[in-house]
């Protein structure tokens, strides 16, 4: 089942902004709306607030700006080792 | 000093013939795992946004975390952050074992609160979301582990989260 994603146009867009992003901004947080740089951000919490208040209870995208979008480990979620019976 | 110790309770159960036995916290340990309960909250600077206005704010969720050091990263169950209106912020790619590429799942604001407050509330900005089955809400992975030393006593079923 594909799963509904909310930011796709920000997700895209941030991918072609983020080798300009990591010239200037490696590490640091950006939040994006649309096609639209809001700003950077030294934290997640910092651009949280910044988002709320500007965009209010709505999508918006807050991503760390490095080189390559790193792949998260969760092996036992994937396994299905939390539903197994005994 | 711990900053907090959880033991399962014995249980009743039932045999597969029927029969009422007490399931010890032993077992009770191997079958749920290093579980408590916590409560997962609006983070309050989207309160604050609903509260101006002029909208209710969704009930907290109650449920259990599961400590998972399996997982590199902690995970909300999506269900729980659709209940609560939190907007989707972001997305990560989860990798799969076996199948064919990562998964790319929603990221969502979220606080937790630990039972009796045994820790202090965090506010997750960026949660990874799970598909997760009742009563566990929360998975907390090593980024929650993470400077602190966790003891698990599988021979009494019990654990402790310390710095």
């Amino acid at each position: 089942m594909k799963r509904e994603n909310h930011l796709e146009i920000e997700q895209a867009f941030f991918e072609e902004m983020r080798a300009e992003y990591c010239k200037d901004h490696l590490d640091k947080f950006v939040l994006i709306k649309n096609r639209e740089t809001f700003g950077f951000f030294q934290t997640e919490e910092d651009a949280l607030e910044a988002g709320i208040a500007k965009y209010g209870i709505q999508p918006f995208l807050i991503k760390k700006i490095v080189p390559e979008e790193p792949v998260l480990d969760m092996t036992s979620y994937f396994l299905g080792l939390h539903h197994a019976t005994v | 000093m711990p900053l907090f110790e959880w033991e399962h309770q014995p249980s009743l159960g039932k045999t597969p013939d029927g029969k009422q036995v007490s399931v010890p916290p032993a077992v009770l340990g191997v079958k749920f795992g290093a579980t408590f309960p916590v409560r997962i909250c609006v983070p309050p600077q989207i309160q604050n946004a609903l509260r101006q206005a002029q909208k209710p704010i969704p009930p907290p969720k109650d449920g259990m975390a599961l400590i998972d050091t399996g997982a590199e990263v902690s995970g909300i169950d999506e269900q729980v952050c659709f209940e609560l209106g939190v907007p989707q912020v972001g997305n990560a790619k989860l990798g799969h074992i076996g199948k064919g590429g990562p998964e790319e799942r929603a990221c969502y604001p979220v606080m937790i609160q630990f039972y009796q407050n045994v820790l202090p509330p965090a506010v997750v900005p960026n949660m990874v979301s799970v598909d997760l089955v009742a009563p566990t809400i929360v998975l907390l992975g090593r980024d929650f582990l993470h400077g602190k030393k966790f003891i698990y006593n599988g021979n009494v079923g019990r654990y402790e989260l310390c710095t």
